[in-house]
């Protein structure tokens, strides 16, 4: 919650200011005939239960049993003028650091002959392939559970210009959003210590302090842009993309004991995480070749450790996704098949040595080298399908395993049941977190 | 004068013999009769294919899926069709609820000499995702019409045969089989036939019934309440039964605007990721 709300006191101001005045530019400029003004509410209401099978006798969260709600208002001043507005209230009746209220949304939408404009808090999305997409440089994730996938909202300015099969988009977000980290022991994803044994001093409990004051400025001094540019023809789908902005996740994260206490046993150690400048290039695309769909995407991210002789900053590296997806129709009675397979590479470029995967204190980006992510999707019916998704590490052999059953048994009704497995060796990243085992469900109404 | 009357020499009847076939080749003739029941069918069907082609439509709408236990599903939505381009239909579907498909939507560019450019939009993905597109036989959006029966027949991959007449709701109905003959349609095609019942004068079709490829009665569509819209017909109410799953998928058309210009930005992914 401290996380989201961080910097909003300048920040968010600017940005109202900003909606405001586009909505009285766009107003008298944009195009379409309807001038009608509208409002439409709609939302979820969502109930998520979790449990955790395994190190229960931990200092960790033991489960979820997360209640959500999040109305979302859309208000249409005209066709192509509106607004939308979006709250989310979130309570985890098990672990207090996820319930937070937060702006899911909040931004003015006008569009025009050749272009369109966006301004606000709103997700912005790059890429075409699924699950892992190493150009979408906007997105913010919400890492207090690194399994789940929603991304997370920014403030930002979006402009996108068409002229034919081509469009240009321009982002610019003014100030530095991080991921969410919860730094803390009792977190299942932060792998901190809550006792530590040291020679001399025997076994002492372990706080973490997190001091943010070498988080990026508040203003827009951190601003962070990108650009890309789209073609769409002749049944290709291609984008060529700059970013220039900050690593999302802390590049580093230096830690440094801040209070010894011996006679309570107890230290107190302090996190400070440290996000760098980083620039990336990249290129997606997306086709299909007899019902087969094609997708893939490169990107390069130059780090400000290009020479490879800083240790706790990354070497510029090479990401690369490719797959393909097929849906096999009425396979049995009327029920569908739908098959996707991916190919996953994360590498320095050029190679120095020791590998990202091995220095960075942050795994959580760089946890596989070469990897295979593998979906099976069998669909009985519109309403009720199930999802198995696999994940496995080429380079250490740790692996991800999820299945989930989803059934709608009314409209707007949706309740999903599954599980997510994990393993691998001592110090691959999801034998690290083999502990993490689950058991899940969730039971979903929209309005 | 007494030659005026005399009787027509060879030539001149060789003549007239010319020029009344040549009229037969190129003017119109009268409705062709039952010695010629092959070509009655394919100009009936010519003219309903026709008759169901404008050069744009839109057209909103209420579904009701129900199964063989009566459970029923509603969605409803706005259906967006242009063809400009002879063969080439550009097709937008966006659904308006239920609430967890609203906004949701599938823009389809139709190609004559390739696979179709198909893109899926679903709000809580915040961006379009290029698609396969799908085979002729697979399901539309979860009802139980498939990609095939919303695509306007071709004339020459069937061949089509008149099975007579049958009278129904007072007018004389024109029932005709088509068998596909295409080899790549014959391949690709759910169907082994399809059965149109026409009414040769309106050409709207009031029952069309489809067999599957083993030659059983698969599924079964039946119009009611046709209306005029402008040089038009076109029914306000359409359901398709899939008789091996006992399911159904009802239409019913609340609003219809035919040629009345639709812009071509309503197919764009640019429109589509707008959600309406």
């Amino acid at each position: 919650m401290a996380r989201c709300v961080r910097g909003r006191s300048r920040g968010f101001p600017a940005c109202m200011c900003l909606l405001l005045l586009s909505l009285s530019v766009a107003q008298r400029h944009a195009w379409g005939q309807d001038q009608d003004m509208s409002f439409h509410l709609s939302g979820l209401i969502e109930f998520q239960q979790m449990s955790f099978l395994e190190d229960r006798d931990k200092e960790l969260i033991n489960a979820r049993n997360e209640l959500r709600f999040l109305p979302d208002l859309e208000v249409k001043v005209a066709d192509a003028l509106r607004g939308a507005f979006a709250l989310e209230f979130r309570h985890d009746f098990s672990d207090a650091s996820r319930s937070r209220i937060a702006l899911d949304k909040a931004y003015v939408d006008a569009s025009f002959s050749s272009w369109d404009i966006r301004l606000g808090r709103q997700v912005i999305r790059w890429g075409r392939t699924d699950v892992i997409r190493p150009t979408d440089h906007f997105a913010r994730h919400d890492y207090t559970d690194f399994l789940d996938e929603d991304k997370e909202p920014i403030y930002a300015g979006k402009v996108d210009y068409y002229r034919g099969d081509w469009t240009l988009e321009g982002v610019w977000a003014p100030i530095f959003e991080p991921d969410i980290l919860r730094l803390d022991p009792s977190n299942r994803w932060a792998t901190l210590p809550g006792r530590e044994t040291v020679s001399d001093l025997g076994s002492l409990a372990l706080r973490y302090h997190v001091d943010r004051s070498a988080l990026p400025r508040d203003d827009f001094r951190s601003s962070q842009a990108g650009v890309r540019l789209t073609r769409q023809r002749g049944g290709f789908d291609w984008s060529a993309s700059y970013y220039y902005g900050y690593d999302r996740l802390p590049t580093f994260i230096r830690q440094r004991l801040v209070a010894l206490d011996l006679a309570a046993e107890r230290a107190t150690i302090e996190l400070t995480p440290v996000h760098k400048r980083i620039q990336a290039v990249g290129v997606d695309g997306a086709t299909q070749v007899g019902g087969v769909g094609i997708r893939g995407e490169v990107s390069y991210t130059i780090t400000l450790d290009r020479t490879g002789r800083d240790p706790l900053i990354d070497d510029p590296y090479l990401r690369f996704v490719g797959g393909m997806d097929r849906t096999f129709a009425r396979i049995f009675s009327s029920h569908d098949l739908y098959l996707n397979l991916q190919y996953l590479l994360d590498t320095e470029v050029p190679r120095r040595g020791s590998k990202n995967q091995d220095d960075v204190p942050v795994r959580l980006r760089h946890f596989y080298e070469q990897a295979v992510l593998a979906q099976v999707e069998y669909r009985v019916s519109s309403y009720t399908k199930v999802t198995t998704r696999g994940f496995v590490n080429l380079e250490q052999g740790d692996y991800l395993l999820q299945a989930e059953l989803s059934w709608q048994p009314r409209d707007a009704w949706t309740w999903t049941i599954g599980g997510d497995l994990m393993g691998g060796n001592t110090g691959s990243f999801f034998g690290l977190y083999h502990g993490n085992d689950r058991v899940r469900t969730r039971l979903t109404y929209r309005f | 004068m007494g030659s005026q009357h005399r009787p027509r020499g060879r030539w001149a009847n060789a003549c007239i013999a010319a020029m009344l076939a040549l009229a037969c080749a190129v003017l119109p003739g009268p409705l062709p009769t039952r010695a010629q029941p092959r070509d009655d069918a394919r100009d009936i069907m010519q003219r309903f294919i026709a008759q169901m082609s404008a050069s744009d439509e839109v057209v909103e709408m209420a579904m009701r899926l129900i199964d063989s236990e009566g459970q029923m599903r509603q969605r409803t939505a706005t259906l967006y069709t242009q063809k400009k381009t002879g063969e080439d239909a550009r097709r937008l579907i966006r659904f308006h609820t239920p609430p967890d498909m609203a906004k949701s939507g599938v823009l389809t560019l139709e190609h004559r000499d390739r696979d179709a450019d198909q893109w899926f939009y679903l709000p809580a993905y915040h961006t379009s995702r290029r698609i396969a597109s799908a085979n002729r036989s697979d399901t539309y959006m979860g009802t139980d019409l498939s990609y095939e029966d919303i695509t306007d027949p071709k004339l020459e991959q069937f061949d089509y045969r008149s099975l007579g007449t049958e009278r129904l709701q007072d007018t004389e109905w024109w029932v005709i089989d088509a068998i596909p003959i295409d080899p790549t349609l014959k391949a690709e095609s759910g169907y082994s036939r399809i059965v149109y019942w026409i009414d040769p004068d309106k050409s709207v079709a009031l029952k069309i019934e489809y067999y599957d490829r083993a030659g059983e009665l698969f599924k079964r569509l039946t119009n009611a309440g046709l209306e005029p819209i402008g040089r038009y017909h076109r029914w306000k109410t359409a359901e398709m039964h899939d008789l091996r799953r006992q399911h159904r998928t009802i239409l019913e058309v609340s609003n219809r605007r035919v040629d009345q210009g639709v812009e071509d930005r309503y197919f764009t992914v640019r429109y589509l990721e707008r959600g309406g």
